[in-house]
């Protein structure tokens, strides 16, 4: 009776997801939640692809797996993924019911699997990752993901004790995963770089001991508690990795692994995408791909251009970071990009929760563990503030001493614009949210106008 | 004016930090003492005007109960000479009897608030809260996992939102001068004119807050969105 029910099911989502298609939609979750519905263990029944891997983690996980899946079809390997977007069970489940046949047949290579941290106990009890990345855990939306502990908690729980875990080791929660209980856990790190600077930032997931309570003692920090360091009382802290990220040079980057050097094509040239792209070197080769399997992967990837693009107009360059609003770490990573930058800036921002300014009045206590005074910079001219929220905005950044004079608002997101002056300035950032993209497609639109024109 | 700040790195889950930052601001002549979690706390051998502490994951709260457990009578006293205390988000539940956790666990607190917790991990409560504070509206987040039952005084009338359980008239308690409430964040920011009151009751001469205009102007798009988001559930 249940495969009756399973292939009943895959019969009918299969011609939702046509239907769907036909009429322009993206098949993200809708499709997987009605198979959940008619048959809740679907996930389960479906067969595999060959090797399954998978990515989860705080920050980070979208741009690893794209990364990733990028590599292997680079390499000739069949692939399935879901980076359409749904990385809770529903997206899963989408994403396999598309790729499978009517048998429930997924019949490819790899399988890549990006997994929302806070849904594997609707995951994991029916799919077992052959490997699963874990990026790190940190800080996020409060109302979904509570604190580091409680997403930790739920994350270990459910985690498969054969699936072998590729860990950041730089990340003290996230190192503690599958402790005792998986067989096989494997560290990746990033190396201090050369002239690399460090941030103090205001939030730390880490303040003390995990153990016992005491305080650590960091080698380095480089920014949120990221870093290398060691309990002043007992044996808890950074682990040993097996891949250590050495050094970047031009476009290569040189990954250490038992002591033997070898340089990658880079892929970004910011510390995460460091950290991305050592994650996946070091699952790859836990896979047993080959150095120049993994290095010609990488040659021709990309960051996905919904996370980060860059066009130039006429000698002003035009940068947007998706930059997930109430997660006060992807934020405060973003003004980081920006401070470093040395050119004449203005900095547009539009981080509400578009969703969520329709349902409820949107939560701002993130904005307050966020380093705002990172752009309290000579050198940002302007920085224009959209939303309902933008006000709440401004406040935060005088409290971070930032010029009232430098600092505009604008309750509708579209009027950004008019408020912005590029006679003088030579990089403009918008910083949106993921759930504004719409709305940052026509900013940007306006943005571009107005550097065409002003050139002209 | 002593301002001293309790474990600030482990205990600020939800930048609840914006609140010493406007404490901060607002009184530039107080000397702040932020104690780290190994520390000795300043008021144990030292008066103190303001005590503040804010919200914390679970495991921390064992850590910091077992931290302040030597103090109790020290704090029972500065809690009876009518020391003022904020303690923002869960860590009232450090200051209470116990949080009997859904999975069977019991959370002893140091029992210096008659208040008793029901703990449900897997039921995380989020909703706005309005309420007033004399004839001051107060309103801000809650975010948790625990329901209250209190003896004590309640410190915010409730209007809407979940207060300390969704029976109860009250959000938070008060004792003597000790001010707990689960609201999360920067309330001082969110609700200028409660600080000011705040402020008073502190005996702070201070007609104008820091960046006055703005925080009325964002408190009172607050007050007008929450009600609007009130109505429309209570509609639905």
């Amino acid at each position: 009776m249940s495969q009756i029910r399973f292939y009943l099911t895959l019969f009918i989502v299969k011609s939702v997801i046509r239907f769907m298609k036909l009429l322009g939609f993206n098949a993200t979750d809708t499709p997987g939640r009605i198979a959940l519905i008619l048959c809740p263990d679907i996930i389960g029944r479906i067969k595999l692809p060959n090797t399954v891997l998978a990515v989860t983690g705080t920050n980070g996980k979208t741009s690893t797996n794209n990364i990733l899946s990028q590599v292997l079809r680079n390499s000739g390997y069949s692939v399935i993924d879901n980076a359409f977007g749904g990385n809770i069970n529903s997206g899963i489940a989408s994403c396999l019911i598309q790729h499978c046949d009517l048998k429930g047949v997924c019949d490819y290579d790899f399988a890549c699997l990006e997994i929302d941290e806070r849904s594997a106990g609707k995951i994991f009890p029916y799919l077992t990752p052959d490997y699963l990345i874990c990026t790190n855990l940190q800080r996020d939306s409060m109302m979904r993901n509570a604190n580091v502990e409680f997403i930790f908690s739920i994350l270990d729980k459910y985690l498969p004790a054969s699936t072998r875990l590729i860990l950041n080791g730089d990340e003290l929660n996230c190192c503690q995963l599958g402790k005792g209980r998986n067989k096989s856990r494997t560290f990746f790190r990033v190396d201090l770089q050369k002239d690399e600077v460090c941030r103090d930032n205001i939030i730390k997931d880490v303040t003390v001991c995990l153990e016992c309570g005491s305080d650590i003692r960091w080698d380095f920090v480089r920014n949120h508690a990221i870093g290398q360091g060691h309990c002043v009382n007992c044996d808890f802290g950074s682990p040993e990795c097996k891949y250590i990220m050495r050094r970047r040079e031009d476009n290569k980057l040189f990954i250490e692994t038992e002591g033997i050097v070898k340089q990658y094509p880079l892929v970004g040239f910011r510390i995460v995408d460091y950290y991305n792209q050592t994650a996946v070197v070091s699952l790859l080769k836990e896979v047993g791909l080959t150095d120049e399997v993994i290095s010609a992967g990488l040659e021709n990837t990309i960051i996905p251009k919904s996370r980060f693009e860059e066009f130039n107009i006429n000698g002003k360059k035009i940068i947007s970071i998706l930059s997930k609003g109430m997660n006060a770490i992807a934020v405060s990573s973003s003004f980081d990009v920006i401070e470093k930058d040395k050119t004449k800036k203005s900095v547009l921002l539009f981080l509400d929760d578009a969703r969520d300014a329709v349902k409820s009045s949107e939560l701002i206590s993130w904005i307050y563990d966020v380093d705002y005074e990172f752009l309290n910079d000579e050198n940002i001219r302007q920085i224009i503030i959209g939303g309902k929220r933008s006000i709440d905005h401004k406040v935060r950044m005088l409290m971070a001493d930032i010029e009232a004079e430098k600092i505009s608002t604008s309750i509708n997101v579209l009027n950004m614009v008019e408020h912005l002056d590029v006679k003088e300035i030579e990089t403009i950032y918008l910083l949106f949210d993921v759930y504004n993209v719409p709305e940052y497609k026509r900013v940007s639109e306006k943005v571009k106008q107005l550097c065409q024109r002003e050139v002209a | 004016m002593i301002i001293e700040i309790l474990y600030p790195s482990s205990c600020n889950l939800f930048g609840d930090r914006g609140n010493v930052l406007y404490l901060k601001r607002n009184l530039p002549e107080a000397a702040f003492i932020e104690t780290g979690l190994n520390d000795e706390p300043y008021f144990v051998k030292n008066e103190v005007d303001l005590i503040y502490l804010g919200p914390m994951s679970e495991a921390m709260q064992m850590k910091v109960r077992d931290r302040l457990t030597p103090f109790k009578e020290r704090i029972k006293h500065l809690i009876d000479s009518d020391v003022f205390f904020l303690l923002t988000g869960n860590a009232v539940e450090v200051f209470g009897k116990e949080v009997v956790d859904k999975d069977g666990s019991v959370f002893k607190g140091l029992g210096l608030l008659d208040i008793n917790c029901q703990r449900d991990m897997f039921k995380r409560k989020n909703n706005l809260f309005k309420g007033k504070f004399e004839d001051i509206a107060v309103v801000g987040f809650q975010s948790q996992f625990t329901v209250t039952e209190s003896r004590e005084k309640g410190l915010f009338k409730k209007i809407y939102g979940l207060g300390l359980n969704l029976l109860s008239n009250y959000e938070g308690v008060r004792k003597n001068n000790l001010f707990a409430t689960y609201l999360i964040g920067p309330i001082l920011v969110l609700n200028p004119y409660f600080t000011k009151k705040l402020l008073s009751l502190l005996k702070v001469d201070k007609e104008t807050l820091y960046l006055e205009d703005e925080v009325i102007k964002a408190y009172r798009m607050r007050v007008e969105d929450f009600d609007r988001v009130a109505r429309k559930q209570r509609l639905s």
